[in-house]
């Protein structure tokens, strides 16, 4: 379990993270969603004792990380996947991080299997793709077999097979019990891995939901309804508060009521429906109506002409 | 998408903590130190250093021999014996301590340009104890290239010194050739952990090699030209000097009335790599990563 209380980091006159108050529960894949500079690594970073918050801390299991005894096994972290001495080879890098531990040399060897290096172990880490730098990152993460899993955009660079590769790793870290924290840009896979989703935007935290809640509380999501003659369905409906939209004739999208009301509502008003279906906002529109105050690094719209 | 209830195996139990003492400190600092002595090995810039240290002692100390013999015959310095571990001795100050600060500058600035830093902070949140794994590891490292350069470096001497044109001079105690190889040895290492000490608190190894140029080579010239006798007072306590009055050998710099005694230019050369590490201690701790 990650706690952070008050945690804020400041650089100069920027404000990184901004007083975050947070729990990373163990269990589920937890995603952390912003925008570019909204402060995710600088978060990271201060939980895996990197950086130190100018106020408030960042706890892993109850202890600052500085004070872990063999960190390890705690918490595997990828937060740059090229941080590895570009002369040295994936297996020198990973032996000289479990030395540390006393970990087994042939605990490498399981982890490069694991990640699909074995293959390349030998090789130079600097002749690496970026995929291959990641691959090698999640495999010294794992080399612990630690309770708690941070990753930052660790699908970057990664081809389809090893996207899938590493949403299946962190959903069986999570259905284990273990704590995912796990950082992204890509709204389609966040929403295929996480349970729940933090988000942030000026360092400041804007949502702490589960996925299906932050997918629901979406204006994007609604119910559409077709019906040749809705004009007493849409009378009860705005009756009920529910917000009614007709973009075209003899149809309605309607929000703000379940599903299972608008049905009722229409059975009583004795409205003949052609047709009843949920539109389910998708994350990526639910996180651009989250974040869309606090963007910062906009590119400008209409695009180059 | 649903949470997940789905059951599997318990997560990993977290070891239980050993209890904090001495004990343990000693073991970590091991078990990083072999950690650090994997980096060392596992990177080419370490070898080529080390390669260089060799090819610079076996090259120049004999060639200091002949130089330093035939200065001998045609009289411009006084006769006398040529010990030709001190041959060594000469080439380790002015040749062999470029490949081992080459050697060194790298151990801490790499981590900074590769970013793995990162990562060895991850696996060793104790700072201090990364650094002091990382000296260890560096400096036996360095002491052994020590013993191996300085006794090629002697013997190839020792070699040259035997031709026929220059034969008559030269000499080798065994004993006094160990005491000299050893404290060759101990200089190079006092050396590498100060290029340490700077690469730590300056992470760039351009600002490194810049600073320990400075300290060891041009501050000395320019206090000595400078003159006066402070400006002397302060350059032999000044890192180069210290040592060369530590390995104790009147070839490598002349004999000088201001020079500290052996023992007390090893405790100054010790204090100035000491002083290194301790303000790349501070930085490492005190900076983000
Ligand atoms: N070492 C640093 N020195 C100065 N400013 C920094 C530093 N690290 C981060 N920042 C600033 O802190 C803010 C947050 O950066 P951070 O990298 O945490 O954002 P992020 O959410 O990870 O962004 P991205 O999605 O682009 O990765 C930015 O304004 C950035 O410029
Ligand atoms: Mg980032």
């Amino acid at each position: 379990m990650i706690t952070l209380q008050g945690l804020s980091k400041r650089y100069g006159d920027t404000v990184a993270v901004d007083s975050l108050d947070l729990e990373v529960r163990p269990g589920r894949v937890t995603g952390f969603l912003g925008p570019n500079g909204a402060g995710k690594s600088t978060t990271m970073r201060m939980i895996l004792g990197l950086d130190r918050p100018t106020s408030g801390r960042a706890l892993v299991d109850g202890r600052p990380y500085r004070e872990l005894d063999r960190p390890l096994h705690h918490v595997g972290a990828v937060l740059d996947a090229r941080a590895v001495h570009p002369g040295r080879s994936a297996r020198s890098h990973l032996v000289a991080l479990a030395r540390t531990h006393r970990i087994p040399d042939r605990r490498v060897d399981e982890v490069l299997d694991t990640v699909g290096l074995a293959g390349a172990a030998r090789r130079r880490a600097g002749a690496f793709s970026l995929g291959m730098g990641q691959r090698l990152g999640i495999a010294a993460a794992l080399l612990g077999d630690p309770r708690l899993l941070v990753l930052d955009e660790p699908v970057n660079g990664l081809d389809p097979d090893g996207v899938r590769w590493v949403r299946d790793l962190m959903r069986s870290m999570a259905d284990e019990g273990r704590t995912v924290f796990v950082s992204s840009h890509l709204m389609s896979e966040m929403q295929l891995t996480a349970d729940h989703l933090v988000v942030i935007g000026r360092g400041r935290l804007i949502t702490d939901a589960p996925l299906a809640e932050v997918l629901d509380n979406s204006a994007w999501s609604a119910v559409r309804v077709r019906a040749p003659h809705p004009e007493d369905l849409v009378t009860a409906l705005e009756a009920e508060g529910a917000g009614v939209e007709r973009p075209g004739a003899g149809e309605l999208v309607v929000t703000g009521v379940p599903i299972e009301r608008v049905g009722e509502l229409a059975h009583r008003a004795g409205v003949a429906l052609h047709e009843l279906s949920p539109r389910e906002a998708s994350l990526e529109q639910a996180y651009r109506e989250l974040t869309s105050d606090s963007v910062q690094y906009a590119a400008p719209t209409g695009g180059r002409r | 998408m649903t949470p997940s209830t789905r059951s599997g195996p318990a997560p990993a139990a977290a070891r239980p903590d050993r209890p904090a003492g001495p004990a343990r400190a000693v073991s970590d600092l091991a078990a990083t130190a072999s950690s650090e002595w994997v980096k060392l090995r596992s990177v080419r810039s370490t070898w080529w250093g080390a390669a260089l240290a060799l090819g610079l002692s076996a090259t120049v100390a004999p060639l200091t021999a002949v130089a330093t013999v035939g200065n001998m015959q045609q009289d411009r310095i006084p006769s006398a014996d040529v010990p030709a571990s001190e041959m060594a001795v000469y080439a380790a100050v002015w040749a062999v301590q470029f490949a081992v600060i080459a050697l060194a500058l790298p151990v801490m600035t790499s981590e900074y340009s590769s970013r793995s830093v990162h990562p060895a902070l991850q696996a060793v949140p104790a700072r201090v104890r990364l650094l002091a794994a990382k000296t260890v590891a560096l400096m036996s490292f360095v002491f052994a290239c020590g013993l191996v350069t300085g006794t090629a470096g002697t013997l190839t001497a020792h070699l040259v010194m035997l031709h026929p044109l220059i034969e008559g001079y030269g000499t080798l105690d065994p004993a006094g050739a160990a005491a000299d190889v050893v404290r060759l040895s101990a200089y190079l290492a006092l050396v590498a952990a100060l290029t340490l000490g700077a690469g730590t608190a300056l992470r760039s190894a351009a600002a490194a090699l810049a600073a320990v140029s400075a300290l060891l080579f041009a501050l000395p010239a320019v206090l000595v030209l400078l003159g006066g006798r402070t400006g002397v007072y302060v350059a032999e306590r000044l890192p180069l000097s210290a040592g060369v009055s530590f390995v104790d050998s009147a070839f490598v710099m002349g004999r000088s009335e201001a020079a500290l005694t052996p023992g007390a230019g090893g405790m100054v050369l010790l204090c100035w790599a000491a002083a290194a590490l301790a303000a790349g201690a501070l930085v490492l701790t005190r900076r983000d990563a």
